[in-house]
């Protein structure tokens, strides 16, 4: 029985829906004013939303029929050139429509205010209270940047960016307001339309990072930006709580536009070429200097008798592979290429718009052999379902081939290798054969067949030429965003009336990194016997994260226009994991480059690793007239990193801004001043560790235990459990004020910001052994402060005389940190201590009251034009008295500005042993450990507390790494459709340790050295700045101020001319636009630096070193751009 | 419409407000490679997984490098070869110059602690394990619990004898909310409470042989046996510092239990009858020919009582090699290599005369413990025992000795390293009975004493030979005393014993040793300390051909017997003291 009534019912409802869709049917012809009867005209019904219920077109004669859904829906009716007509179906069922030519349409006026996003929310640009600052990306058309970061070099105040190395794809270092923190990256958090996109190779040890690592913001084509925002201030931070300490650069990219369809492709061509180095020494001034250098020590006239290589020597096999003068810099440099390619298509109609983009790049490096090709799409599309509903996806796929050079230091070989050595192995008449030439393995050079050992770092060196060609490496990352979107209006659609908005999101980041690497056993240096031959190793590494995130936004509609207010409040949760392995196999047969066979496995390790997070977000915005505005936001921000007690940090802000010019009081000044605002805000933002289940204690398997048979399996408690660790927060206040003249002709901003980050966050900190354990993984160490001011200005086409017209941006910024308090046995622990045996080195030490970055070191006063026995046989010869022999060092010797190796007291005057003799200066003479006597021609260090010996007591302050102020101005010429377009950045006041200039004028090893070192000290008498050679001995280059130098410099980025083809010229032949440019980049650069770029970057808490990393290339670009 | 609309919404609140309930939970991961300690101490399994662990520990390289540094190098056996520049040769360099500084690299401590730690973490937990599973029962916690106790004793001990004053801990440090920085007791203290410790582990303890007749967790693990030694060697110890009768009573009757259990473990499960006419005890020693193959290239011997367990392949003795083999793969020598009084004989060997370890060349021990022997001219000798694991037997009849073989490998290297064995135990006896003799008229005690020597003696000596020693040549106190040390140094060199034997030795013939307070409160007091006798100092320089005078100077006194406390150490724990004749001047300024 309940069978039946259940088909009954069943066969009701199909009858309700044919009742329904019955509808009724309606028929009508569609015409135009101008054409008459109207084919393939658009009949659409449409709902109460808008949404399309039911469709048709007209037929050859204009005449339509359809089945309508419901009486209660419009009729809209369209045509291409005609004005769209909508009518109510009611009960009618025959429509005449005649549509109306649209150009006919009398002008009408749209207003509208410009909103920009702010926490969220879409707020109106006046009404923007917190320190931000936008770079438009079409202000760079035309430029070529690899990636984004390269584009903000020297547009935004307050934001410090040093590429990392010339090297293709190693990105850059940016530090925001200052550093932070010490414990983890002090990059800035990057956004790309609202999600985060972190580098998702996480386990990167950022304290010292020298290293290069994958550039994150590689996956972003620059081409797809359509702007770049830079919150700086914790009022806008906040919205991205502990993630946002570093502050965070938002990037927006370009989305389709409803109107025709256009494609546009361009194309760019990069030249680049290294900028000159240093000059090295010649084959011969090489060995002139090996030999001085080893006979130094050894005062031994035999000293080099046994080192071929050195010698000239004819009757030696290896002769002719050692009689060169070799430009190896030069061999492993070359005109470096980089072809861009970008095609775009977006379009859009009523009911979707859509963008597509597609770009290739290939770029060849300044070294040899380094290539860079990324090929990346993206499709964007949004979809109007109704008015209410509308989805979106955004879908990018990134994929980049990076061949590095094995060890990314080819150029650093090259400097140091021997100029006298060959790259190709030399027959007896010292013709070059193809086989290149590698040293023999070091040994006593006498017998056949063996190198020198004393030359056995120059072995260790390899052949950069060989390592170039026959090693690689080959960096291939896939990165896969997809976002779907959908926003729904549950409210009303109108401004005018009070609304409520739900987005829903979901974001995948998929990422997929590869690293296989060879060295070929022909480029083998170790022993004969060395089994590393032929050495793969093949790194991978894969993450998928999962964000979802939904948002209400609620903007309610006040009957008194004057007050505006809208809020949001989301829910966001991320989950992903990783995955790691690497494996590194050794003896590979030859021509198998592929770790998988089967051969001696050196290395073979993987991981995992998963993360969580779930953040709330609210941010409420209010206006008055928008003149006074108030935002506050808050998010709570949940971590899977912490204790149960300290699992959520919060995270408010707070920012207003008054727009002073409208009151009625600045009426008079309205004319030339259009913009007057001050703006407060203040914020928390926060830290985590980078490290997860840091609050366990954790049992982990620690091998086994026995001899043999029936060995027990052993458990070991893995590291300390943190339950006291807190959130590193940083609290900030910003005072700011916008300004605008001349009707915002000039524009720009004034901030002053004060930050102090507490609970500092610090890694592997020491603890007393006794406990078990040697070090905790991190603990909240102390206090730091940074305090500034930025200020920006921009002149937009201010001056217009004619076709002619100039823009001008400037902006400038200073930061001061300071240590504020810490641990007294955290700094005791992280503090190095002077080590008197380690040259070249420069404490790197944490103090309270003192900024990062410090650098502590002796102060170099020259070279000692004397030996000490020089005086005492002058005394001798001239048979002076102990107090004649005083009197003639003080007033002859000294007075004439010549030094020898004598202490002196805080007069400047010698002090004398009570046998009638100078005392004689020592190195380090307490310790006992590496007491040596200076020597004449051995370099002068300054003696601070007049102890007659140089240790640790003459250590001083040298500088500090991080720059007073930096910035960058730019001027830009308009003439017609040609414009002219400068951009200089700078960065003063910072100090750099030039490694590369102390490696290349030390003269204690057997590496090459420049042609400074030409003017070494060699005799008696000598003035010079150099010091005498030392072969492994004595202590000329020791972490002094003589290699600690001033970074400042002034660098004029790009100077680019383009041209803009006339818009009706282009009409005629069928395109939108054309355009030409031409640009050269990194054209000049005033720095009193001796190396070759000044830029280089501190890292988080240690000093800035120029370790001859690839220098920034010169190079042009030309392009154009079309389109359809 | 707008109904509809309050619909939706709420039902997105709801599904917010649904998901944020569950957030404690989506919050909380764990790792999948580890257990965490919530999902730890459950099972029996967890416990002696642990217990193994602590043991584990003890494999750590510091750990094996400390015993030969702290309890050999210093001593006259071990010098520095030419030519060597390991990145450890500079700090064995200022140790063999007596130039410790803080910063030295075997100041660290840090490896011990952790093992101290490990036992604690067991005392701790275990306890609770047996209310969990019914398979842990009260007896299996108890045999647990005397195992920890007596390896973080022994771990006490190994600092005692290297710093003097360490901070003591029975509480386990695991989490960073606990107050880690805790000061010295004095050495008197700290072996007081060792000894507590240990007697209530001796109650407890698995007898030795218990595991099954070839296991070597006979000695991998510390057994009756193993505590009982533990204990005589503490009782000595104590006794020679304190000049204390009834602790060298105590360590005789520890010693006899060991010796007693040996033999009787011995009766028990071997097919020949040990040999007992009534008259003279035979202890069971391996032979003669092959003991230094049987206790050393094989392991796990009949007379060992407990050792540190190698395989070779999940682990390697890599501290030894490097000390004693190759300092790094393929190198020509180890960082250390015996002295001078290796290389002859001298007949005088056993008296405070002798200059060298050995009184004959019948003695299989001459042949075996080093490479290159029999060569007056040899000043630096490769060590053999420990290193050579070929069965051959070395003939005492011949001219050279052994030449080094670099056949076995740097890596795998299984080798065990003996704690204790028996005739370790049997000398300390003899050691403990000669200071028992009331005077050189005790001739019963010292007859003992010597007897105990002479087995020990004997067993290495070639058969039949005339070279056996004779009682009345040591009919004294002090000879018996030097009889005993020359007799440990042939038995037990290179097993980080001497210089342990040489500051007894001292602490014997000093009078004034305050062992109830730290060096820095004795410095604080204002007393001297304690200056070193004058012979032992005259036994140390034995192995310098120069500069010996300058060495013996630099001995001064007691607190130069010990190690400084590292640099590291101080900067985390201000309430550690270092020792005084360490204290450094501050070397590098504030600015």
């Amino acid at each position: 029985m309940t069978k039946y009534k259940y088909l009954f019912l069943f066969a009701l409802c199909l009858l309700t829906q044919t009742a329904m869709a019955q509808g009724h049917r309606i028929t009508g012809t569609v015409s135009s004013s101008v054409d008459g009867p109207l084919m393939m005209a658009n009949v659409v019904e449409k709902d109460a939303n808008n949404r399309i219920v039911e469709a048709c077109v007209t037929d050859i004669n204009g005449n339509f029929s359809m089945m309508i859904k419901n009486a209660k829906d419009n009729l809209t009716f369209s045509y291409i050139g005609c004005k769209t007509q909508v009518l109510p179906i009611g009960a009618r069922t025959s429509f005449k429509v005649v549509l109306v030519d649209a150009t006919s349409i009398r002008e009408i006026v749209v207003k509208g205010k410009q909103k920009v996003n702010s926490n969220g929310l879409a707020i109106p640009k006046r009404e923007i209270s917190v320190a931000q600052q936008t770079l438009n990306m079409s202000e760079m058309e035309g430029l070529s940047f690899t990636t984004a970061d390269e584009a903000l070099q020297g547009k935004i105040a307050g934001l410090d960016i040093v590429a990392n190395s010339g090297n293709l794809g190693s990105g850059t270092s940016m530090r925001l307001r200052g550093v932070t923190t010490i414990n983890g990256s002090a990059e800035p958090l990057i956004v790309v339309d609202d999600n985060i996109m972190e580098n998702p190779d996480a386990n990167f040890d950022f304290t010292n990072a020298n290293e290069e690592t994958y550039a994150s913001l590689l996956s972003v084509n620059p081409d797809d930006i359509e702007s770049i925002t830079v919150l700086k201030d914790a009022g806008s931070t906040s919205r991205w709580g502990s993630k946002g300490a570093n502050g965070v650069i938002t990037i927006k990219l370009k989305r389709g536009a409803r109107g025709k369809t256009r494609i546009s492709y361009s194309y760019r061509f990069t030249g680049s070429w290294q900028p000159k180095g240093y000059n090295l020494l010649s084959g011969d001034d090489y060995t002139m200097l090996m030999k001085e250098e080893f006979y130094n020590p050894a005062q031994s006239s035999t000293a080099t008798t046994n080192i071929n290589e050195l010698n000239y020597n004819k009757s030696w096999s290896e002769y002719e592979n050692w009689n060169n003068n070799t430009d190896w810099v030069k061999a492993v440099t070359q005109f470096g290429q980089a072809h861009n390619h970008y095609l775009t298509i977006s379009g859009g109609g009523e009911k979707a718009n859509f963008r597509m983009s597609a770009g290739y790049d290939h770029e060849t490096g300044t070294i040899i052999k380094q290539s860079l090709d990324r090929f990346s799409t993206r499709l964007v599309l949004d979809y109007f379902v109704s008015d209410r509903i509308k989805f979106s996806t955004n879908f990018a796929l990134t994929y980049t081939d990076n061949m590095r050079n094995y060890d990314d230091n080819i150029l650093g070989r090259a400097q140091q290798i021997a100029p006298n050595m060959s790259i190709y192995r030399q027959d007896a008449n010292g013709n070059n054969s193809d086989e290149y030439y590698i040293m023999s393995p070091s040994g006593n050079s006498t017998v056949s067949g063996q190198s020198s050992s004393s030359l056995k770092s120059i072995r260790d060196l390899g052949n950069p030429v060989a390592i170039a060609n026959s090693s690689w490496r080959d960096e291939k990352t896939y990165r896969i965003t997809p976002q779907f979107e959908l926003n729904y209006d549950l409210l009303s659609t109108e401004d005018a009336h009070t609304r409520l908005k739900y987005t829903g999101m979901v974001y995948m980041d998929v990422f997929a990194k590869s690293e296989p690497k060879f060295w070929p056993g022909s480029l083998s240096t170790d022993t004969w016997t060395s089994t590393t031959y032929n050495k793969s190793s093949k790194d991978d590494y894969n993450s998928l994260a999962l964000t979802t995130r939904h948002t209400l936004t609620f903007t309610p509609h006040f009957n008194n226009e004057d007050w505006a207010m809208t809020m949001l409040g989301y829910w966001e949760m991320i989950t992903g994991n990783s995955n790691s392995q690497s494996v590194t196999e050794s003896v590979l047969p030859s021509g198998i480059t592929d770790p998988t066979v089967s051969a001696s496995l050196d290395d073979m390790s993987g991981s995992n690793g998963q993360w969580r997070s779930m953040s709330v977000y609210y941010s409420g915005h209010a206006s008055y007239k928008s003149k006074y505005s108030l935002t506050f936001s808050a998010r709570g921000d949940g971590s899977t990193k912490f204790g149960k007690s300290n699992k959520w940090g919060f995270f408010p802000g707070v920012s207003a801004r008054w727009n002073i010019c409208d009151e009625k009081f600045m009426k008079p000044t309205n004319k030339w001043l259009s913009m007057l605002s001050f703006r407060p805000s203040w914020g928390i933002v926060g830290a985590q560790p980078n490290s997860e289940y840091l609050q366990y204690s954790k049992y982990a398997s620690s091998g086994v235990y026995g001899s043999g048979t029936g060995n027990q399996s052993a458990t070991s408690v893995d590291g300390m459990q943190l339950s006291n660790l807190k959130w590193e927060k940083t609290s900030s206040y910003n005072i700011g004020g916008d300004f605008g003249f001349f009707n915002d002709l000039i524009t720009g901003d004034f901030n002053y910001y004060y930050k102090k980050t507490t609970d500092l966050l610090m890694q592997t900190v020491s603890i007393p052994s006794s406990s078990g354990f040697s070090s905790l993984a991190y603990k909240n160490a102390g206090s730091m402060e940074n305090k500034g001011w930025e200020f920006n200005i921009d002149a937009n086409k201010f001056i217009k005389i004619g076709k002619f017209s100039m823009s001008v941006n400037a902006n400038v910024a200073q930061n001061f940190n300071q240590i504020l308090a810490m641990d007294e046995s955290v700094l005791q622990s992280i503090n190095t201590e002077w080590s008197a045996g380690s040259r070249g080195t420069y404490l790197n030490r944490i103090q309270v009251g003192n900024p990062l970055g410090s650098i502590y070191g002796l102060r170099y006063k020259g070279v000692y034009q004397y030996t000490y026995d020089w005086l005492i046989n002058y005394q001798k010869n001239n048979n002076l008295t102990a107090t004649e022999f005083q009197d003639y060092i003080n007033n002859t010797f000294l007075k004439n500005g010549k030094t020898a190796p004598i202490a002196l007291n805080s007069n400047g005057q010698v002090l004398m042993n009570s046998n009638g003799t100078p005392v004689h200066l020592v190195y380090n003479y307490t310790d006992g450990t590496q007491t040596y006597t200076f020597q004449g021609g051995d370099a002068i260090y300054e003696d601070v507390n007049h102890d007659g010996q140089i240790n640790s007591l003459d250590v001083v302050y040298l500088g500090n790494s991080n720059p007073k102020v930096n910035g960058g101005f730019g001027f830009n010429f308009f003439y017609g459709n040609w414009s002219l377009k400068t951009s200089f950045n700078f960065r003063f006041g910072n100090k750099v340790v030039n490694t590369a200039r102390m490696n290349l004028e030390k003269m204690f090893d057997a590496y090459n050295q420049s042609t400074a070192v030409n003017w070494r000290w060699r005799k008696n008498g000598d003035i010079t700045e150099i010091p005498r050679a030392m072969y492994n001995s004595g202590y000329n280059y020791l972490g002094s101020d003589r290699y600690v130098e001033d970074g400042s410099f002034v660098r004029f980025q790009y100077l680019q001319l383009l041209y803009r083809f006339d818009s009706k010229f282009l009409k005629t032949i069928g395109l939108n636009n054309l355009t030409f440019s031409a640009s050269a980049n990194n054209l000049y650069c005033w720095s009193h630096y001796s190396g070759t770029d000044p830029e280089h970057s501190p890292g988080s808490w240690g000093i800035s070193y120029d370790n001859s990393q690839t220098p920034r290339s010169k190079s042009f670009t030309v392009g154009i751009n079309v389109e359809f | 419409m707008k109904i509809n609309n309050i619909f939706r919404k709420t039902v997105v609140m709801g599904i917010a407000v649904l998901t944020l309930c569950s957030c404690e939970d989506f919050l909380t991961i764990t790792p999948t490679d580890k257990t965490v300690l919530e999902d730890y101490w459950k099972t029996k399994d967890d416990v002696s997984e642990m217990v193994t662990g602590a043991y584990k520990a003890m494999l750590n390289n510091s750990i094996q490098q400390s015993a030969i540094v702290w309890g050999e190098f210093r001593s006259d056996e071990l010098t520095l070869p030419t030519g060597v520049n390991g990145t450890l040769t500079t700090d064995l360099k200022y140790i063999n110059t007596v130039n410790i500084l803080p910063a030295n690299s075997f100041c660290s401590w840090g490896a011990f602690y952790t093992v101290i730690n490990d036992c604690n973490i067991v005392l701790k937990h275990a306890p609770a394990v047996v209310s969990l599973d019914p398979e842990y029962t009260e007896g299996d916690y108890q045999a647990d619990r005397a195992q920890m106790l007596a390896l973080r004793s022994l771990c006490y001990f190994y600092l005692v004898r290297a710093f003097r004053d360490v901070p003591y801990s029975t509480e386990s440090f695991e989490s960073d909310n606990q107050y880690m920085t805790i000061p010295q007791l004095s050495p008197d203290s700290v072996l007081a409470k060792c000894i507590t410790d240990l007697e209530i582990a001796e109650q407890n303890c698995i007898k030795s042989g218990a595991y099954g007749e070839n296991s070597w967790k006979n000695k991998g693990y510390i057994t009756r046996d193993a505590v009982d030694a533990i204990l005589a060697d503490i009782y000595l110890w104590r006794g020679s510092v304190n000049h204390n009768q009834s602790d060298y009573d105590k360590s005789v009757a520890y010693c006899e239990k060991v010796i007693q259990s040996k033999i009787a473990y011995y009766k028990a499960n071997q097919d020949q009858d040990i040999s007992d006419d009534g008259t003279k005890i035979t202890y069971p020693l391996e032979d003669a020919q092959t003991a230094m193959y049987s206790i050393f290239g094989v392991g796990n011997s009949e007379e060992s009582i407990f050792e540190l367990q190698y395989d070779g392949t999940n682990n390697s003795n890599e501290g030894l090699v490097q000390m004693y083999y190759e300092y790094m793969n393929s190198a020509s020598h180890g960082y250390t290599v015996a002295s001078q009084i290796f290389n002859t004989v001298d007949i005088n060997a056993s008296t405070e005369q002798g200059a060298k370890v050995y009184s004959t060349k019948n003695d299989y021990r001459f042949w075996n413990n080093c490479y290159a022997v029999n060569d007056a001219e040899e000043t630096e000798l490769e060590i053999r025992k420990m290193i050579e694991n070929q069965s051959t037997i070395i003939l005492t009849t011949s001219t050279t000795g052994d030449t080094k073989s670099t056949t076995r490998a740097y890596t795998s290297y299984k080798q065990n390293w003996v704690i204790y064995r028996l005739t370790d135990i049997m000398l300390m006896e003899a050691e403990a009975k000669t200071q028992l003799a009331a005077d050189d008229n005790d001739v019963n005690t010292l007859r003992s004493a010597f007897d105990l020597v002479k087995a020990v003696n004997d067993r290495s000596l070639l058969t039949g030979t005339k070279d056996s020693l004779a009682f009345t040549n040591f009919g004294t106190k002090d000879a018996m005393e030097q009889l005993v040390l020359a007799e440990r140094q042939r038995e037990l060199c290179f097993e980080g014993k001497r210089w342990f034997d040489l500051m007894r030795y001292n602490y014997r013939h000093v009078e004034g040793i305050d062992y109830n307070k730290t060096l820095a409160q004795i410095n604080e007091s204002g007393s001297p300390f304690v200056t070193n006798y004058n012979k032992m100092l005259s036994k140390v320089i034995r192995k310098y051909i120069t500069g010996a005078d300058a060495i013996s100077f630099k001995l001064k006194n007691e607190a130069y017997l010990y190690f400084p406390i590292a640099t590291s150490e101080l900067k985390v724990n201000p309430y550690l003291k270092q020792n005084p004749v360490y204290i450094e001047d501050k070397s590098t300024t504030k600015n």
